[in-house]
C-alpha cells in the first residue's frame, strides 16, 4: 500500500493520538522476557538477573513479563535461557493468554500455535495440568513449536499438523480456543518497518476471508460456555472487528465478553469503519495502540458459547 | 510410533529411575515411548482428549533415551524433573567446570558420583546429564542449547 493511504487510514483511526503514534513506531523496541514458572520463581529470576548487572522493570499488567533495558548480552545466549528460564517474548504478544485464561486441567486449543510464545505461556498458567493442542499448518514452524515447548518444560502439549478451519469437524471439543491468525502483522510496524511496503488492501482482504473461516471454526470447537480468544498483531479493522462481527452474524450463540487486565492501557474495539456498522458490543473488544503501552499494536476480543 | 507404557514397562522405567538416582515420582505424568528408545512424558488428562482425526506430529516433553545397557541418559528438562527429588548421583560442578560442559567440552571432574550417567547441577542450576567416568564429565548438551554467556 502507498504509504500515504496507509497513513491517511491511521489518521482517521487514531484522531488526536496520530502524532504520538507516528513518534512511537520511530523509536527502536525495548526488549522483553516473559519468566517460565514452569521452571523458576519470577521474584528468584529477578533477582539473579538483577545481581548480574541486568536492567529489569516489572510489566504494571503482568508479574511474569519484564522489560529488559539496554541488554548487555543477546538475550538468547545466556544459561538462565538455555536452561529454559524465561522466553523472549514481545510484550504484547503475552496479553492473549491472559484473556483466554486457561484453568488447570482444561483442555485447550491453540490453533496457529508456531512458534510456541503463547503455548509455553498457556502451559504456565496451567501448571503443565490439562492437555493443550498445539496446531500449525506449517511442519517447518512445527519444529521450532518443538524446540521451545522442550525448553520451557511443557510436558502437556499435543502438537498437530492441521489446516485449523478443519477442526470444527473432530469429535474433541475445547473448553477454551485460542485463535492468534496470520496477519499483515501492521501492529510491528516499529520492528518490522517493511510493512509500509508489503500491505495492500488486496493482501487484507485475502488474510480476512482466512481469518474468518478460522474463526468459525474455533468457535465450532468449543464445547457449550466455553471461551473463544481472537487476537491479531494487526490494526487494520477488517483483519479485527470485522471478523469478530462476521463470527456473531454467523452464530447467534456467540457473546462478546469484556476484557480486564488492571494496569494495561487499551481502546476500546470500533463498532463502525468506513461506512460499516458493526454490532454494537463490539467495542467489548481490546484495541491495543502501540502509543498505549509502548508494545506492539494487537487486537483480543474474548468470545463465549452460550446455549 | 508411539507407545504409552503401562503396567511392566513403565515399572521398569521407574526403577531404573529409582535405582539410578533415588527419584521415581512420575504419577502425575503417562510415559510414552517413541522409536526404539526415546522416552517421553505427558499429562495424565491426555487419556481425556479424543485424538481421533488428529495429525498428530509429537506428544508432551522428551524425557531422555534408553541406552542398550537399560542406562536412562536424561535430557535436560527430564534431569531437571528428576533433579528437584534426586538423592543420589548428582555431581555438583564449579562454575569454570559447567562453562566448559555446557558449551560441548569434556572436563576433568570429582565426585562421589557412581561412573555412568549423573545429573549436573551447579549452585541451583540443574544443566542437564552427562556420562562420568574415569574423572572426565561427558557432554550431551545439544548445540542448540549450547551455552555462550555462563
Amino acid at each position: 500500500m502507498v504509504k500515504s493511504r496507509l497513513l491517511e487510514r491511521y489518521r482517521t483511526l487514531f484522531g488526536n493520538e496520530f502524532k504520538e503514534f507516528m513518534e512511537v513506531i520511530k523509536s527502536p523496541p525495548v526488549d522483553s522476557i516473559r519468566v517460565n514458572t514452569l521452571k523458576v520463581d519470577n521474584r528468584e529470576l529477578e533477582n539473579e538477573l538483577s545481581k548480574k548487572g541486568w536492567k529489569l522493570e516489572r510489566f504494571e499488567w503482568y508479574d511474569c513479563g519484564f522489560w529488559v533495558h539496554e541488554p548487555k548480552y543477546k538475550l538468547g545466549a545466556t544459561l538462565e535461557f538455555s536452561l529454559g528460564y524465561y522466553y523472549v517474548q514481545e510484550a504484547a504478544s503475552m496479553i492473549p493468554p491472559l484473556v483466554l485464561d486457561p484453568r488447570p486441567g482444561e483442555i485447550v486449543l491453540d490453533m496457529c500455535a508456531a512458534p510456541g510464545s503463547k503455548t509455553t505461556q498457556i502451559a504456565q498458567l496451567m501448571e503443565n495440568k490439562g492437555i493443550i493442542i498445539a496446531n500449525d499448518v506449517s511442519l517447518e514452524r512445527l519444529v521450532a513449536l518443538g524446540a521451545n515447548v522442550q525448553r520451557c518444560g511443557v510436558a502437556n502439549v499435543i502438537a498437530t499438523q492441521m489446516d485449523g478451519t478443519k477442526f470444527w469437524m473432530l469429535r474433541q471439543k475445547f473448553d477454551r480456543v485460542l485463535v492468534d491468525v496470520p496477519c499483515s502483522g501492521s501492529g510491528t510496524l516499529r520492528s518490522n518497518p517493511n510493512i509500509w511496503k508489503e500491505l495492500s488492501m488486496g493482501m487484507i482482504s485475502r488474510l480476512t476471508k482466512l481469518q474468518k473461516s478460522l474463526i468459525l471454526s474455533g468457535f465450532d470447537s468449543l464445547k457449550r460456555n466455553g471461551i473463544l480468544v481472537y487476537s491479531t498483531c494487526s490494526l487494520e479493522p477488517e483483519e479485527n472487528e470485522e471478523v469478530v462481527d462476521f463470527l456473531l452474524k454467523k452464530r447467534k450463540n456467540a457473546r462478546v465478553e469484556r476484557i480486564e487486565i488492571p494496569g494495561l492501557k487499551f481502546n476500546d474495539g470500533l463498532t463502525t469503519w468506513e461506512g460499516k456498522d458493526f454490532d454494537a458490543s463490539l467495542a467489548e473488544c481490546m484495541r491495543i495502540h502501540p502509543q498505549d503501552n509502548l508494545t506492539d499494536g494487537f487486537f483480543i476480543a474474548r468470545v463465549r458459547k452460550h446455549d | 510410533m508411539i507407545k504409552v507404557l503401562r503396567g511392566s514397562e513403565r515399572k521398569k522405567i521407574l526403577k531404573i529411575l529409582d535405582e539410578k538416582f533415588g527419584f521415581n515420582d512420575l504419577k502425575n505424568f503417562y510415559i510414552l515411548k517413541s522409536g526404539k528408545n526415546r522416552i517421553r512424558i505427558i499429562s495424565k488428562d491426555f487419556e481425556r482428549v479424543d485424538l481421533r482425526g488428529m495429525r498428530i506430529k509429537f506428544l508432551g516433553l522428551e524425557f531422555g533415551i534408553l541406552t542398550k545397557d537399560d542406562e536412562f541418559r536424561l535430557t535436560i528438562e527430564g534431569s531437571q524433573f528428576v533433579g528437584k527429588g534426586a538423592k543420589k548421583n548428582i555431581l555438583e560442578v564449579e562454575r569454570n567446570v559447567g562453562k566448559q560442559w555446557m558449551s560441548g567440552r569434556t572436563p576433568r571432574v570429582t565426585g562421589n558420583v557412581e561412573n555412568g550417567f549423573v545429573i549436573v547441577k551447579h549452585e541451583r542450576h540443574i544443566l542437564g546429564c552427562g556420562r562420568y567416568a574415569e574423572g572426565k564429565l561427558w557432554s550431551f548438551v545439544p548445540k542448540w542449547r549450547r551455552v555462550l554467556i555462563f
